[in-house]
């Protein structure tokens, strides 16, 4: 009897603990279009190998071409060629 | 200055051959050079949903990087979904660079070993970007 008094105590602490965890969540502020795009271009760097760290700043040059600076020194051309193939080539270091 | 009612007419007729087509040609969505000439493929793709079960099937991208992008593309979509429920965060322009640093990222992965998706993708990038800035084709397709 005393046992499952227990049981029963212990599950209604954790129900209660579920219970109030919703209202402890805060909600995850969505990112800036700055930070969606300089992600996106450091996963397009870091895939094909390329040293960069974080995506210091881009200029769209036009649609499909961009110019990224890294947090590396280095300075990239991203952009798509005719066939639909992604290019990317290494500009200038500033090392 | 003299101004014959023929002379008018001319000038008229000049604004409808040349100044309108410029007009109307503005309207046009942005287009780089980029895409002119991709692959030729048996079977086009036609919408986001299709490329994302072209791209679950393929076996060119990892289980990881696919899950990472499947979650891009909900994202891109949730994001897509407030603009067009009048819920603003980004601009049309700003989802439309989103739109296409997204479709660059998996491009690169499919580019060297998954051709016919890598074509399929080529052909369908700017009409797929047409139907999600569109309300009505977005809401017929994902709401």
């Amino acid at each position: 009897m005393k046992q499952s008094c227990l049981i029963t105590r212990n599950t209604l602490a954790i129900l209660f603990s579920f219970a109030t965890l919703p209202g402890c969540h805060r909600p995850m502020e969505s990112p800036s279009h700055e930070e969606i795009m300089r992600a996106g271009l450091e996963e397009i760097i870091s895939e094909q190998g390329s040293t960069c760290g974080s995506v210091l700043s881009y200029t769209v040059d036009d649609r499909l071409d961009y110019r990224v600076e890294c947090e590396s020194g280095d300075v990239y051309r991203i952009h798509i060629d005719q066939e639909g193939l992604v290019k990317l080539d290494r500009h200038e270091s500033g090392n | 200055m003299v101004c014959v009612p023929g002379f008018r007419f001319s000038l008229m007729v000049f604004a409808l051959l040349f100044l309108l087509p410029a007009i109307a040609f503005t309207n046009e969505p942005a287009r780089s050079d980029a895409l002119q000439s991709c692959p030729a493929v048996d079977e086009e793709i036609v919408d986001l949903e299709r490329l994302a079960a072209g791209l679950k099937k393929s076996k060119a991208v990892g289980m990881l990087e696919k899950l990472r992008l499947k979650s891009a593309i909900d994202d891109l979509l949730d994001r897509l979904r407030h603009y067009h429920d009048d819920n603003r965060q980004h601009s049309i322009a700003e989802l439309q660079q989103q739109y296409d640093v997204l479709l660059m990222r998996i491009a690169m992965h499919l580019q060297h070993k998954d051709t016919i998706l890598h074509g399929q993708l080529c052909n369908a990038w700017y009409m797929i970007w047409q139907d999600l800035e569109d309300p009505k084709q977005f809401a017929r397709q994902f709401q």
